[in-house]
């Protein structure tokens, strides 16, 4: 019985893709958006080393450690960061920076915080009611994206 | 909370009833309770407290905010914004530090290295985020 319970429950995300909310299993680790019907990652990423990507999204957290360099546009839900990030980054919750973290480029989220030492250059916008708008996504639009 | 009891660290204060409109320069830390309009230097600490508002260019050794800043804010220290801070501006500073719940738009430049350029931006705020918000995203 319990195993069935655990088995139906499901939480609510945001598709990186085409910002619609979906209903997922909450232990899936990728599921089909049924808006946009692109996948949709949700597992938690940790960035180790050099990590160059066109896109990096996920619905759920994503970690760059400290010898971490990721250059791509980042789209997650939350984000540790103590490496380096080149690019844009949007998250629909909490960034952190650490002491050694590094952004060069625009960041959107709905909470910020930044430890002394750390290095930030772009337009930041930190709104606790931020959303990025709903987007209509078709399959064709960007087909050359390469995402984690 | 910005503590009011504390004579020795605010040498001034900006009463809650006060509004300043102009240059206003200061030796030591101010707080402001008011409302100021205009350009604020000091080599001690700023401190916009919850129901202060600053419309203004800041220049200080270290900033704290919990009010509402429209303007540039540089520090050659520090920048702090708690967590009922709302922030339109730029902010240029060796050290940043965002609460969770404080919102803020702008530009940002933070690291050891912004300490010598720290207060050199003019540019009205309020342009240049209109400008950026105005660019098309794809």
């Amino acid at each position: 019985m319990v195993a069935e319970q655990s088995r139906l429950e499901t939480k609510g995300v945001v598709c990186t893709h085409c910002d619609r909310p979906i209903d997922i299993p909450a232990t899936a680790m990728s599921v089909n958006c049924r808006h946009c019907h692109r996948r949709v990652i949700i597992e938690d990423l940790k960035i180790k080393a050099y990590h160059a990507v066109m896109r990096l999204a996920t619905a759920g957290r994503v970690e760059v450690l400290k010898k971490a360099h990721v250059v791509a546009q980042v789209r997650v839900n939350d984000l540790a960061v103590e490496g380096e990030i080149k690019g844009d980054v949007i998250a629909l919750g909490h960034v952190v920076v650490g002491k050694k973290g590094k952004i060069t480029g625009d960041v959107s989220c709905r909470s910020l915080a930044v430890s002394a030492g750390a290095k930030l250059h772009g337009f930041y916008r930190v709104d606790p009611d931020f959303m990025p708008e709903p987007s209509a996504v078709s399959v064709e639009d960007d087909e050359d994206d390469e995402c984690v | 909370m910005i503590d009011k009891a504390s004579g020795t660290e605010f040498t001034t204060v900006i009463g809650s009833d006060a509004v300043f409109k102009g240059e206003l320069a200061f030796e030591k830390g101010v707080r402001v309770d008011g409302c100021i309009e205009g350009k604020v230097a000091t080599k001690g600490q700023l401190a916009v407290s919850q129901g202060g508002k600053l419309q203004a260019d800041v220049q200080a050794g270290n900033i704290i905010v919990e009010g509402q800043v429209v303007g540039n804010l540089s520090a050659s220290s520090r920048i702090e914004l708690r967590k009922t801070a709302r922030l339109k501006g730029d902010v240029k500073s060796k050290t940043l530090l965002v609460a969770e719940g404080a919102a803020f738009t702008g530009h940002c430049q933070v690291g050891q290295d912004i300490a010598g350029t720290a207060g050199a931006s003019n540019a009205p705020a309020g342009n240049r985020i209109a400008q950026k918000e105005a660019m098309p995203r794809k």
